[in-house]
C-alpha cells in the first residue's frame, strides 16, 4: 500500500486530507509538531503518527523515509505569521526546502504538493481577469512574501512539486467573523469549500500530468461574488444585519481566478457556492435545536 | 432595533441582579453563582455571538430561568431555587459551548 505524508497533518485542512486519503486506501503518515493534538488520528484508525519538526534536518528525513509523495501543508499562518519573521521564513521557505531535498534523497519520483496562496498575487484589482498563475507576485503580508520565496526555491530545485496556489477557504460551520473583513466591500472575491481543496490536494499527489505545475485553486464561477455579497449571505443565515461588517478599506489580496487548468486536471470544484450555502443553513439549523 | 440575543442578555443581567438584591448574605455560593453569570453576560454582550439568531434559544432558556430565580426571591418561597439555579447553570454552559465559534477562514 502506499504511503503519503501529510505534513501540518493535524491543523484543519491537513486532518481533513489524511481523513480523505486513509478514506481512499492510503497509508498516511500525518507528521505535525510534538505539542499539538492528534486525538482523532489514532494509529490503530490507519494512520502513522509522527511527531517532529519541519525545522529539524533528522526530523525531516524519517518523514519522508518510504514514501511515495508528499503533501506539504505544514506552516505558519497569519496572524502569527506577521508578528514573527524569522520563524515564518524558518518553516514556511526552509522547512520546505529541507522537505523537498530529503524528499529527493528518499525518494526522486515522488511528487511533493506544496500549499501555497493566492496571496501571493497581492492587490490585482487593478489587473486583467481572471488571474492566472503567470500573474506577477507582490506580497502584501509576510506570510505571501514567504510563500512566494518557498515557491521560487521549490521552481529551482524540485522539478515533482506541484503548487497550488489557494484561495480562501470556506468552511460549513459556524464561525466569528473577523473584526473586518479581509477585502473591501465591493471587491471581487472567489472562495473555495474545504472539500474541494481537499480533492485538488489530493487529486495532485496522484495525478502524474501535475507534475511541474503551478495552479489556482478557487472554487469556480458560482464563487466569484463580492466581498458584500458574500458576508450579506453569511449574516443572512445567521440573522445579523450586514451594518455590523466592516470591511477593508484598501483592497487585500482577492480576486476572481483562472481555473480552467487546475479543473481540467484535477477535477475538484464539485461543491457550488449554493451548496455550500445550503450546508451551513443546515448546520445553523443544528446548532440552534438547543 | 436591539437583536434579541442582546435584549436576552440584558433581561438575564437584569434578573441577576434584582435576585441577588433579593437573596440573604448567607447565601454565599448561590450570590457566587449569579454574579459570575452577570460578568459573563456583560462580556459576551460585546460577542458576535450574541447578536446571531443562533444566540436566541439559549438565550431565551437562561431569561426564562434567571425570572423563576427572581421571582422564587420575590416570593420569600426558597425551596426551589436551588434546583431552578442548576438548570440555570446548565442552560448557562450551553451558552458558553456555543458562542466558542472560533472557526477559522484559512488563507
Amino acid at each position: 500500500m502506499r504511503t503519503v505524508l501529510v505534513t501540518g497533518g493535524v491543523g484543519s485542512l491537513g486532518r481533513c486530507v489524511a481523513q480523505r486519503l486513509c478514506k481512499e486506501g492510503y497509508t498516511v503518515r500525518v507528521f505535525d509538531l510534538p505539542q499539538m493534538d492528534f486525538t482523532g488520528l489514532e494509529e490503530d484508525s490507519g494512520f502513522e503518527i509522527l511527531r517532529g519538526d519541519i525545522t529539524q534536518s533528522a526530523a525531516v528525513q524519517q518523514a519522508v523515509e518510504g514514501v511515495s509523495a508528499v503533501i506539504h501543508l505544514a506552516a505558519l499562518l497569519p496572524p502569527a505569521s506577521e508578528r514573527r519573521h524569522e520563524l515564518t521564513f524558518a518553516v514556511n521557505v526552509e522547512g520546505t526546502l529541507r522537505m523537498a531535498k530529503a524528499l529527493k534523497k528518499a525518494n526522486p519520483d515522488a511528487p511533493l504538493v506544496f500549499s501555497s496562496s493566492v496571496s501571493t498575487y497581492g492587490d490585482t484589482t487593478g489587473g486583467k481577469l481572471p488571474i492566472t498563475v503567470d500573474h506577477s507576485q507582490q506580497a502584501l503580508d509576510i506570510y505571501a512574501e514567504s510563500k512566494i520565496a518557498a515557491e521560487r526555491s521549490l521552481r529551482e530545485s524540485c522539478p515533482n512539486a506541484v503548487i497550488l496556489r489557494i484561495s480562501g477557504i470556506s468552511v460549513p460551520s459556524v464561525q466569528s467573523p473577523p473584526e473586518v473583513w479581509p477585502f473591501m466591500a465591493d471587491q471581487r472575491i472567489e472562495f473555495v469549500h474545504r472539500d474541494d481543496v481537499v480533492t485538488a490536494l489530493c487529486n495532485a499527489a496522484m495525478m502524474r500530468e501535475a507534475k511541474g505545475s503551478v495552479f489556482n485553486i478557487a472554487g469556480g464561477a458560482t464563487w466569484r461574488t463580492r466581498g458584500k455579497n458574500y458576508v450579506k449571505d453569511y449574516y443572512d443565515l445567521l440573522g445579523v444585519p450586514i451594518e455590523e461588517a466592516r470591511f477593508q478599506e484598501r483592497p487585500g489580496w482577492c480576486d476572481w481566478y483562472d481555473t480552467k487548468e487546475s479543473q481540467r486536471i484535477l477535477r475538484y470544484e464539485n461543491t457550488s457556492y449554493q451548496a455550500y450555502l445550503d450546508q451551513l443553513r443546515a448546520e445553523i439549523e443544528k446548532m440552534m435545536q438547543v | 432595533m436591539i437583536p434579541k440575543g442582546i435584549e436576552n442578555a440584558d433581561a438575564i443581567i437584569e434578573a441577576c441582579k434584582l435576585t441577588l438584591a433579593g437573596l440573604d448574605s448567607a447565601d454565599a455560593e448561590w450570590r457566587e453563582v449569579l454574579q459570575s453569570v452577570i460578568e459573563i453576560m456583560e462580556d459576551m454582550k460585546t460577542k458576535f455571538f450574541l447578536k446571531t439568531n443562533l444566540a436566541i434559544p439559549v438565550t431565551n432558556a437562561c431569561r426564562k430561568d434567571a425570572a423563576e430565580l427572581q421571582s422564587l426571591v420575590e416570593k420569600h418561597d426558597l425551596s426551589y431555587f436551588p434546583e431552578v439555579l442548576a438548570r440555570f447553570r446548565g442552560n448557562m454552559e450551553k451558552i458558553l459551548k456555543q458562542a466558542n465559534m472560533d472557526g477559522v477562514i484559512i488563507t
